[in-house]
């Protein structure tokens, strides 16, 4: 009779097991697109052996763990190669956009201006007595100084949007390392859905920073090159420093924890947003100011040798107040009165136009280092071009690296939905077969007591 | 490798993307008929293009300049024309009247000539767009030569006025009137020997009138030179300026023929994802089970 009772009992055991079973394949299924779950699986033990052995009627279920299938140690290498990803992409998105701001093409660059304002000194070099050469002369130059001082604001304007979007980030990665640190608190490892949420917590701050994990009894631990930004229940912050580098362009910083020590961010899209407006914004700015500065100064330098319709010498073309791209500016008295600008080597010599000569001739002579303004100019633009297809085709690259991993990933994390259709075939069958046993166990007992 | 539901839409998403993505990089090019629009496109071929409309612009500017000059030489040529014409018909009334020998009517002769002489001091005050061509650098304000009616002066300087025509070379196109002073000063003595009736000083007038009439026809075959030096120079960049066009359209201009193929090529690669993707997505377990 006892042996009765207890294949009943394990037919009801077996029953609630596939159960179960039956619940989180569906579980996986309901999740088949879920982003960053993994698939889940019960590890049973036999139960026949057990009860057997000690007639206890331990629930077949309660010693078994639900666990989620998941590998480490790709998931370590998908975050860092991400972060690698993102930094790329964002740098490649900025210097885009630089390419944008920069008016850089070959119709209506700086360069095309640059070329027509020598090109007026030509003009007037060829009919000095000409106001309308000389007012031609006056607008080319407004404009390419007007085009210099616009190109320096928007860059500046630029690098403060690029400031804002690294604060945003940060607040972004700090308020992920809080998240992180309250789920160590409720889970510091085994529950396989919060280890998802935790992974995905994880994921997401490996695209902006580059991070290091370690599992512990006290959940996981997060360090940003070396230093720790999340250690069991507790988060550290990173804090975003603003300071003024030379010729007044903004640098950024990052520290941590309300300390000055300084993170050295290595990969993420926070090291391609700090990259961009650390590095890249000032060389253009840079480049720009000597440019600006080199025009004003080369012109100035002839003209002020010079001699004008007026017969005066000594005068300044652009303002002697040039310091950079953003103050390029004509002289105020040129600007009132074009007969002023200075187109003879000799006084009284209305026909020479020398001076003028000279000024044409400027832009083929190599004034910055051993480029002309032209040839240096190119160089700005071609080295920013050649920056941004090199992050393309890191960017690309990377992809392509990521892909592989995720598909790694994917295929032991993922869900099939052939699979956990097929496991449910299955599991419904084991549920009728152990109805069954329930059954036979019914039938027997009824034979047994018809025997009395 | 276990294959995966989510993998498997991820994997054609990006296909998709990715075809979409050549698709449409091409479509712009054939649309724009420029492969190469910023650095980025390809730095190497950019800065070429940009070098090239550079070398174009000056090209163009050297062309204007070698027109502007032509234009200035052949007003100059052609009032020197004029007064070496003005010269001979002098040298002409000269030898007549030395051969006349009725002085009665050498009053009206002699005032021919002062008219003759008139017209030449005209030509050398010729402006080309308002400006003195034979004053040099004195191009406005006082005339390069002036009749008190007994002399010419001259009042311009030695200024040269030049055209550029390359890097570092430049043409003088001005013809300056101290070259050819001389020539209303013989005028203006034969007028007066004329006048005076001095036999001896019209032989000596008549012989200095040939001599500076020879330096004249050198000065103008100067100038005729120059002005073929520019019609040659203009010729080569024309030449220049077709193959720069040429050269800027090879760095920067899609080959229509080779992007309408790679089109082509890419729209079947897409049609053919897009095709499996659709297959590959309708296959599944749940077709299969009741």
């Amino acid at each position: 009779m006892a042996g009765l009772t207890f294949l009943s009992e394990i037919g009801k055991q077996a029953m609630l097991l596939s159960q179960f079973k039956i619940q989180v394949t569906g579980k996986n299924i309901a999740n088949v697109n879920t982003a960053g779950y993994s698939r889940q699986r019960v590890d049973v033990n036999p139960i026949l052996p057990e009860l057997l052995a000690s007639f206890s009627l331990g629930s077949a279920i309660k010693g078994d763990t639900l666990r989620r299938i998941r590998e480490n140690f790709v998931d370590r290498q998908f975050w860092s190669q991400n972060s690698l990803l993102a930094q790329y992409n964002a740098e490649q998105s900025l210097l885009a956009q630089i390419e944008g701001v920069l008016p850089a093409s070959n119709e209506t660059g700086l360069g095309v201006m640059l070329d027509e304002f020598w090109g007026s000194w030509n003009d007037l070099a060829n009919d000095p007595e000409s106001s309308v050469a000389r007012t031609l002369v006056r607008d080319r130059a407004q404009t390419l100084a007007l085009s210099f001082n616009r190109a320096f604001e928007e860059f500046v304007s630029f690098q403060d949007t690029v400031a804002a979007e690294i604060k945003d980030r940060v607040a972004v990665v700090n308020s992920l390392a809080s998240q992180i640190a309250e789920l160590n608190k409720l889970n510091p490892g085994g529950n396989p859905d919060l280890d998802d949420q935790r992974d995905r917590l994880i994921g997401a701050m490996a695209e902006i920073v580059n991070i290091d994990v370690q599992f512990s009894e006290t959940g996981v631990a997060v360090f940003v090159s070396g230093l720790q930004l999340v250690s069991g229940r507790t988060a550290f912050e990173i804090t975003v420093q603003e300071t003024t580098g030379a010729n007044g362009v903004g640098q950024i910083s990052t520290t941590i924890g309300g300390t000055d020590r300084e993170i050295k961010i290595i990969s993420g899209e926070l090291r391609g947003l700090i990259t961009v407006h650390n590095d890249d914004i000032p060389d253009i700015l840079d480049r720009l100011d000597t440019l600006a500065v080199t025009v004003a100064e080369e012109v100035n330098a002839i003209h002020q040798t010079g001699f004008n319709l007026t017969d005066v010498t000594g005068l300044n073309f652009f303002a002697d107040t040039v310091e950079g791209a953003a103050s390029l500016a004509l002289d105020s008295a040129i600007l009132a009165n074009v007969d002023l600008i200075a187109t003879s080597d000799a006084a009284g010599e209305p026909g020479n136009g020398n001076i003028a000569k000279t000024l044409a001739d400027l832009g083929d002579k190599e004034t910055i280092g051993n480029q002309t303004i032209g040839q240096f100019y190119r160089s700005m633009v071609g080295t920013l071009g050649n920056r941004i297809q090199a992050s393309a085709f890191l960017a690309a690259n990377q992809q392509r690296i990521v892909n592989h991993l995720e598909s790694q990933r994917q295929s032991v994390a993922g869900v099939s939905m052939e699979e956990e259709m097929t496991r449910l075939v299955q599991l419904e069958q084991a549920f009728t077969a152990a109805s069954r046993l329930v059954t036979t166990a019914d039938e027997l007992t009824r034979t047994l007591l018809n025997m009395i | 490798m276990r294959v995966t539901n989510a993998l498997l839409s991820e994997q054609i998403i990006s296909f998709i993307a990715g075809n979409q993505e050549r698709l449409a990089n091409v479509q712009r090019q054939i649309a724009t008929s420029r492969e190469v629009s910023v650095s980025s496109d390809d730095p190497v071929r950019f800065d070429r293009a940009g070098r090239f409309k550079s070398l174009l612009s000056k090209t163009e500017q050297y062309l204007s300049n070698i027109e502007d000059g032509i234009a200035w030489i052949k007003v100059g040529t052609e009032s020197l024309d004029i007064v070496y014409r003005s010269l001979q018909q002098i040298r002409e009334l000269g030898l007549q009247s030395r051969s006349d020998a009725d002085p009665g009517a050498r009053g009206q002769v002699v005032s021919f000539v002062d008219a003759l002489i008139e017209e030449m001091v005209l030509m050398g005050n010729t402006r080309f767009m308002d400006k003195f061509i034979f004053g040099g650098t004195l191009t406005k304000g006082t005339e390069p030569f002036d009749f008190d009616g007994s002399v010419v002066t001259y009042n311009g300087n030695a200024g040269v006025l030049s055209r550029k025509v390359a890097a570092d070379t430049y043409l003088q196109i001005n013809t300056l009137g101290s070259e050819f002073v001389s020539v209303f000063g013989a005028a203006i003595a034969l007028r007066d020997a004329m006048l005076a009736s001095d036999g001896p000083a019209m032989d000596a007038a008549l012989a200095d009138i040939e001599t500076v009439g020879d330096e004249l026809l050198n000065t103008m075959a100067g100038a005729g030179s120059l002005q073929r030096k520019l019609e040659l120079t203009r010729d080569n960049l024309e030449t220049a300026r077709v193959n720069l066009t040429v050269s800027i359209s090879q760095a920067e201009d899609v080959d229509l023929t080779e992007a309408i193929l790679r089109f082509n090529a890419r729209e079947l690669g897409f049609r053919a994802a897009l095709e499996s993707s659709t297959r590959i997505m309708n296959i599944s377990i749940l077709n299969h089970l009741r």
